[in-house]
């Protein structure tokens, strides 16, 4: 297997395009030579090939990270004494990237992949659900490119993060910017009950029937902020008059933070002037629970 | 896989890097490759994506890149050496750039680019023929767009 990698490398590199300097050639042999033999051993029993290929992928990535990138780039070595033990439960990283920049726009876009071989139907909905907006802000950031072309300006930028990451629970967010006249920030959080094995929404957490109570226990909170903050601004007084921005739906975007909280998350100017940024609200769990204990008996 | 790291980057060592990186990548996720035949997108993809990664990490490549441009002359009016175009490649901006030496060094179709740089091919055709004006734009050659 390893012979047959090295020559497919060794052809590509001779019929490069352009002129490969002797260096390159050098590097490139260096690499080979230290790659490990991948060695197939007579099979005793058939492990799923799900597994094989995970525990083979594995083995290589630590061989790479531990011993062979340390000897071979000092770079490396030296960035990889800040990176913590890996013991995350659900694996995320970034499978494409797409980035553009001139004068006038700027694309910069990290598509994340999320691997939980456990709860493989969850993950497969989430990166679903993430190359669709992706791949929707993309093809909207080209689409005005050709309009604007020398005459608008307009930026771009998506990036993650893991916000909760526990043998029960996982939380993926997704931050897309837009920067144009104005600046405009909208997240998308993706959630996997792994006690479960699923993908989980707002709605799938919460009776529709309970909103009500819900939306009540957020403005309540508002007002609370506006109270003590006299720079803090709702606009609470239309969801009373029943033109409701706060108005929930099976949709809306929340976490749980590391006190158990259930933080409501909305877009820039949903239920606010832009001073207020994107607004988070708190709900204790003493608060939600019994809406959460609630819509669970009723299933 | 050099002359694209090296298309993206515009810098020897940088490319080099990101090969070294796309190399290690490859032999490590080998087990993916469902069909040998399909060796050269496959790593020309894992190099393309290592090099964006690149990019945005380093991100005063792009500052040097944008400076480069401002300071730099235009390309010479002569275009009759290939080193000449590839000058000229290289002014391009990202994407364009990319989805230019895929199908005109590499000898790639635009299905083939679109699955490299995991794109759809209606955006790929959009990059190609805006890509061809703005390389003949910069090399003051009206017949190359054809």
């Amino acid at each position: 297997m390893k012979q047959s990698f090295d020559q497919e490398i060794r052809d590509a590199l001779q019929q490069e395009p352009i002129s490969v300097p002797a260096s390159v050639h050098e590097r490139t042999e260096q690499i080979l030579d230290a790659l490990p033999e991948k060695e197939s051993k007579p099979k005793l029993f058939v492990l799923p090939r799900a597994v094989v290929r995970a525990t083979q992928a594995a083995a290589c990535i630590l061989f790479v990270l531990l011993v062979l990138l340390p000897n071979v780039s000092v770079a490396y070595a030296k960035a990889v004494e800040n990176i913590p033990v890996i013991g995350s439960l659900v694996e995320i990283f970034t499978i494409r990237n797409y980035f553009y920049s001139d004068d006038r726009h700027e694309l910069d876009v990290q598509v994340p992949q999320v691997s939980d071989p456990g709860n493989q139907n969850a993950s497969d909905l989430i990166n679903k659900n993430v190359n669709q907006l992706t791949a929707a802000v993309i093809q909207q950031f080209y689409d005005e490119l050709e309009i604007t072309h020398d005459k608008g300006y307009g930026s771009i930028y998506i990036d993650y993060e893991t916000v909760t990451n526990t043998d029960k629970w996982f939380t993926l967010k997704l931050t897309v910017t837009e920067l144009a006249a104005s600046s405009n920030t909208y997240f998308r959080f993706y959630h996997i009950d792994r006690t479960t094995g699923t993908y989980v929404t707002f709605g799938d957490l919460f009776d529709e029937a309970d909103y009500p109570a819900l939306e009540q226990l957020i403005i309540k909170q508002m007002r609370r902020e506006m109270d003590e903050n006299e720079d803090a601004v709702y606009w609470i007084d239309g969801a009373e008059a029943g033109e409701s921005f706060t108005a929930l739906s099976g949709t809306q975007n929340f976490y749980f933070d590391d006190a158990g909280n259930l933080v409501i998350v909305y877009n820039k100017y949903e239920v606010g002037p832009g001073s207020m940024g994107c607004p988070k609200i708190e709900i204790s769990p003493q608060d939600f629970q019994a809406y959460l204990d609630h819509s669970n008996t009723a299933d | 896989m050099y002359t694209l790291a090296m298309g993206i980057l515009k810098n020897e060592a940088d490319a080099a890097d990101a090969m070294q990186d796309a190399i290690l990548k490859a032999y490590c996720n080998l087990d993916q490759l469902k069909y040998r035949n399909r060796f050269r997108p496959w790593i020309l993809s894992i190099v393309h994506n290592t090099a964006i990664e690149y990019i945005r990490k380093q991100k005063n490549i792009v500052d040097l890149e944008s400076q480069e441009e401002l300071a730099a002359p235009e390309p010479a009016v002569d275009t009759a050496t290939r080193l000449t175009v590839w000058e000229g490649v290289q002014r391009l901006k990202l994407p364009y750039r990319t989805v230019i030496i895929l199908f005109y060094y590499e000898n790639y179709s635009v299905r083939q680019i679109a699955e490299v740089t995991h794109t759809s091919v209606i955006a790929i055709k959009q990059q190609l023929s805006r890509g061809r004006k703005m390389l003949a734009q910069l090399l003051n050659k009206e017949d190359f767009v054809q």
